[in-house]
């Protein structure tokens, strides 16, 4: 299989559809970025930021996909481990919860630079776990099955321990495609939703934070309280109602070029900002983009025959889902808040790189079925 | 297919998942943009958050007797959001306001008028070239590429008139206007957005105010903030002390963290000085209202807290008295022109008056002064060219006399150098011992003179110590001085601390210097000579003190040997009243012993009986003791002396001391006239002069209540 590869071209193997689609979401976004920090006096620092990530995203993305995605079965062990040593680390040593806006200490501060352990994590865990359920399948072992619900689960756990509930459920997703596609009976599913749902009510009364219940408070009736968070997410849903058909045009929405109007209206809330100022077309545009890309994704996992590449593209590709239907969800009202940004539109240095990996990691897979 | 083998498809599964989510977010969009749209345009232009600052009054400042000096009152400035998108709208608003803040002779703010002129259509005269070279080029402001600069005012101006899309149905004036306002936005343009907010007018009229909310429906974004500005009484016989405010400027902005650029700042006097009692606590706002700066509702905020107010030491009587007083003297002493020691040029002069027991400063005038208020009711452009004129200027008004300016003691002096004879353990000198003055005396190869012997050929015969103080004879002093040495009399000028600033509350107070062997070497590199020690000892040769200075020497004359810490403001007090600060006592002890104290006492007591203040002090009815002094300024040909009086009274039980100095005042005795009125609006002895009691400070009844919030028009 490694030498069919090396047979065809190179230009012949890259996806140039998905590549395309990227980038045309990414440039969207960078314009609609430029238009949200245009009032803030850190916009330009955060556009520096962007282009950076982009330039580097797009190399990190285009490396990844000339390379051998069967490498990261071995590599990933170690890019896993080291993943796992710094979500410890910031268990410990995190930064965050202090400043506003992000609610969790899932920083790490090094000189100045900011990066969240949890998004190189994300690509780890979908490099890994995928990995383990492939040994598993070909050979079940019960010390495999151990291993594999041990190198599943214990990340989930430091994200959680964190209170980074949105991470966590990110991981959580793409852990159950890949799971749903290794092809568990639909039995098992239905007991571990029960467990889930279990889980989750002890979690409401004993593990959850307050201002995460706050948060899933105000989405059940967001017009409550008008200082708190509920007050923040109907800011972003006037908003985005007031864009109309064809939106306020850029640089001009009412609530978008206000400073404290939208609260982080440059990461988690720029959907509200798309909504204003492109208005419904901007914003169905966005959610076409987006399906497509993800569509063209799971396409790419159906038709490879390699499970490992499956599954792998299975979980990342869920993974950005997530991103995806979570932000949208809570700019528009439907699911609580987090602070999941929107992939290759939100600022964001650490989130960017790792939806450009896992883009790569796709482009990689894709690259290998076409040349078989 | 089945249903079954379309679950076997798990990534159908997924697709389905996804796409069913898209579409619902789709059809959730459509809901919210569409159906509900016009709905949400409407709250969300009434849902813009306004965050503003609200300046925090100053606080007050009263004299002695809780004379409202200082105070505040409210004012009206103008500012504006960002209401429009359309150019047109904003033009025709922005030309409306114009002319109503010119129909009510209203200033605002007209930056470009720095660069282009309105009338006629030039560049700004004041401004070469190359800076409206620059300006025009500069990227945060016009940012017109260097090959399209304009070079006349002219064709700038057809420029933005294109810029800012003001129509050709304007008339030039109205454009002007137009552009004018445009600049200012263009300027700001940071803050000059929804819900932000730029200022454009300060202080405007009721007039104005009125007129704009009744054409609010034409002119959106102007908000109206009220504030409380700073007014003065009538203080100019207090400019000196109280000192005015004015715009913060870039440099003071440096030093002053926790400042903004617009904020109000102490330049002089106390208003510097407790600049950080006085500011009080900005407040600050966030208001939800609409696009055009209308409050819907309060989100949050802090309201603002008033500064602390003020007690001052200083009596408003007395200080009037004295200045009144000082200008009458130095108007006299002008007519008495006979162009041989008065050439008719005094023309400045400083009173101090402080109590000799705490060190309170009762009163401190300079001449000539100012107008505080002036400061605050000019615009920054006109202060700086005022600013320049007054520092320059012969008289220069500004300067603050008492603690900044230096003057010769001349024969104020002699006090320490008689103590400094009377002290010297190696010298036997008592209240007893004669010291002869046969008219002239030669030391040293050089001759030293009995001012009256050269002048009127009689002289003082021997004489005790404190019949030297009476006469002022200034040969006796040459000998003492001799005799003790300057190192002594240096000494004892050091106790009374007249090289040091006296630490009292004001900026910029200098220090006096002493003759010395020290000053002269360091200064000159020059050896010190027995003829320097002879000048010295009767307060010449390098002796230059401040009036405070002199006023805390003379006050330690009078309270046996405390050197004073001399304060002005006696009391803070928040706006509850509650007592924040209470000036305290402080002195340092100077030990003499109790002889030279009664001689020094009864050589100056003598000065207003029999000596050179005898006529000032004519049947006097409480005794004073003091000491005139005529200090030669070296340039007597053609100028008169400078004249400086000290005194304290009552004698046996002092309670004030004075300094009085006119620059080119002819003699000392020229201005203890200006002490004794100072001395009888103190004690109540009102004999050949009438004052008149009735002049008004301003009172104001502060109303308590003020709003909490700054509303746009209602």
């Amino acid at each position: 299989m490694f030498n069919k590869i090396s047979n065809v071209s190179i230009l012949a193997k890259f996806d140039f559809v998905l590549f395309i689609l990227v980038g045309t979401i990414t440039a969207l976004g960078f314009v609609v970025l430029r238009s949200a920090t245009a009032s803030m006096n850190t916009g330009a620092s955060i556009i520096r930021t962007q282009i950076i990530s982009i330039i580097l995203g797009a190399v990190i993305c285009i490396v990844l996909a000339l390379l051998d995605y069967q490498y990261f079965k071995y590599l990933g062990y170690i890019f896993y481990g080291l993943t796992l040593l710094l979500l410890i680390y910031v268990l410990f040593f995190g930064y965050g919860r202090e400043v506003e806006g992000i609610g969790s200490n899932s920083w790490i501060s090094i000189s100045g630079f900011m990066f969240q352990p949890s998004e190189p994590a994300k690509i780890a865990y979908m490099m890994t776990v995928p990995a383990l359920l492939v040994k598993l399948k070909d050979d079940f072992r019960i010390s495999t099955l151990v291993l594999s619900i041990l190198a599943a689960v214990i990340p989930i756990v430091l994200i959680l321990l964190q209170s980074d509930l949105g991470t966590g459920t990110v991981f959580i997703v793409g852990l159950l495609a890949v799971v749903f596609i290794y092809g568990i009976k639909y039995r098992y599913l239905l007991i571990g939703g029960v467990f889930a749902v279990g889980a989750a009510a002890l979690a409401w009364f004993y593990l959850l934070d307050d201002y995460q219940i706050n948060r899933i408070k105000a989405l059940i009736n967001p017009m409550q309280d008008v200082e708190g968070i509920a007050y923040q997410t109907a800011k972003a849903r006037i908003a985005i109602g007031s864009g109309k058909f064809s939106g306020s045009g850029l640089f001009e929405g009412l609530q978008s070029q206000q400073n404290g109007a939208i609260p982080v209206k440059e990461s988690d809330f720029i959907y509200s900002v798309i909504g204003e100022e492109l208005g419904f077309l901007g914003a169905v545009a966005v959610i076409l983009l987006m399906t497509l890309i993800l569509l063209w994704c799971l396409r790419i996992a159906m038709k490879t025959q390699d499970k490992y590449g499956a599954f792998m593209v299975t979980g990342l590709t869920s993974m950005l889902a997530f991103h995806f239907i979570e932000n949208v969800g809570m700019n528009i009202g439907l699911l609580p808040v987090t602070g999941i940004p929107l992939p290759f539109i939100s600022a964001g240095g650490s989130a960017m790189l790792m939806y450009f990996a896992a883009i790569g990691i796709i482009m990689s897979v894709s690259a290998s079925s076409r040349s078989s | 297919m089945k249903v079954v083998e379309i679950l076997k498809n798990r990534y159908f599964i997924l697709i389905m998942v996804l796409v069913l989510c898209s579409i619902g977010m789709v059809i959730k969009l459509y809901d919210m943009q569409i159906v509900k749209g016009d709905e949400y345009s409407i709250i969300s232009s009434k849902k813009v958050t306004h965050s503003f600052e609200i300046e925090a009054p100053r606080g007050l400042i009263y004299d002695k007797d809780g004379r409202l000096l200082a105070y505040n009152r409210e004012s009206n400035d103008l500012y504006l959001t960002k209401a429009y998108t359309e150019d047109e709208e904003l033009n025709a608003g922005l030309l409306m306001l114009c002319e109503i803040l010119e129909s009510n002779g209203d200033t605002y703010y007209r930056s470009l008028e720095n660069y282009i002129l309105r009338n006629p259509n030039v560049f700004n005269p004041n401004k070469s070239l190359e800076k409206i070279i620059e300006w025009q080029m500069d990227d945060e402001l016009l940012n017109i590429p260097e090959k399209d600069v304009k070079n006349s005012a002219k064709e700038l101006f057809a420029y933005l008139r294109k810029k800012f899309n003001v129509s050709d149905q304007y008339t030039y004036d109205e454009a002007f206007y137009i552009i004018s306002m445009r600049y200012e936005i263009l300027k700001n343009r940071w803050n000059y957005t929804t819900g932000g907010r730029i200022k454009v007018a300060a202080d405007v009229s009721l007039e104005t105010i009125g007129e704009i909310s009744e054409l609010r429906h034409l002119i959106k974004g102007v908000i109206v903030q009220k504030k409380m500005v700073r007014e003065y009484g009538n203080v100019m016989d207090i400019a000196h002390v109280l000192g005015y405010v004015g715009n913060i400027t870039a440099e003071e902005l440096k030093d002053r963290p926790g400042y903004n650029g617009d904020d109000i700042i102490g330049k002089s006097g106390i208003e510097l000085y407790y600049e950080d009692y006085l500011r009080g606590t900005d407040g600050h706002l966030q208001v939800e209202g609409d696009t055009e700066g209308r409050i819907l509702q309060v989100l949050s905020g802090l309201g603002e807290e008033q500064g602390y107010n003020l007690r001052l030491s200083i009596d408003m009587d007395l200080q009037r008295v004295a200045m009144e007083s000082l200008e009458k003297r130095i108007s006299e002493i002008r007519s008495k022109y006979d162009g041989e020691a008065n050439f008719g040029d005094a023309h400045a002069g400083a009173a101090v008056v402080i109590d000799v027991k705490t060190g309170e400063v009762l009163a401190m005038v300079s001449s000539p002064t100012y107008d505080p208020g002036w400061f605050i009711h000019n615009d920054e452009e006109s202060i700086e060219k005022r600013l320049e004129v007054m520092f320059d200027s012969y008289g220069t008004p500004m300067f603050n006399r008492a603690i900044q300016g230096r003057y010769t003691p001349g024969s104020t002096y002699k006090p320490i150098v008689a103590i400094a004879a009377l002290e010297a353990e190696e010298l036997e000198y008592d209240s007893e011992t004669l010291v002869l003055c046969d008219g002239k005396w030669t030391y040293d190869d050089w001759i030293y003179w009995c001012y009256e012997y050269r002048e009127f050929g009689w002289t003082h015969g021997a004489i005790t110590i404190s019949k030297g103080l009476e006469t002022s004879c200034n040969l006796v002093f040459h000998k003492l001085g001799l005799d003790a040495g300057i190192d002594n009399i240096s000494k004892w000028a050091k106790a009374f601390g007249l090289d040091l600033k006296t630490g009292i509350d004001l900026n910029d107070e200098i220090a006096g210097i002493i003759a010395n062997k020290e000053y002269k070497y360091l200064t000159f590199n020059e050896k010190w000579w027995s003829a320097d020690t002879g000048q010295s000892s009767i307060g010449q040769l390098y002796n230059s003190f401040t009036p405070i200075e002199m006023a805390v020497y003379a006050a330690a004359l009078a309270n046996g040997g405390k050197r004073l810490v001399p304060y002005i403001v006696d009391e803070i007090t928040d706006e509850s009243g509650s007592i924040i600060y209470k000036a305290e006592t402080r002195y340092e002890q100077i030990e003499w012993s109790e002889e030279t104290k009664r001689v020094i006492s009864e050589g100056m007591s003598s000065v207003t009986l029999d000596g050179t203040a005898s006529k000032v002090f004519d049947d006097y009815p409480i005794a004073v003791a003091g000491k005139t002094g005529t200090a030669e300024t070296g340039r007597e040909a053609d100028e008169s002396s400078n004249g400086i009086f000290i005194c304290y009274a009552p004698v046996d039980d002092p309670q004030i001391a004075i300094v009085t100095v006119i620059e080119n005042g002819v003699w000392g005795s020229y201005t203890a006239p200006v002490a004794k009125d100072i001395l009888s609006e103190y004690f109540g002895i009102w004999s050949e002069l009438e004052w008149e009691k009735d002049y008004s400070i301003f009172i104001m009844e502060m109303e308590k209540e003020r709003q909490p919030l700054a509303p746009a028009l209602q």
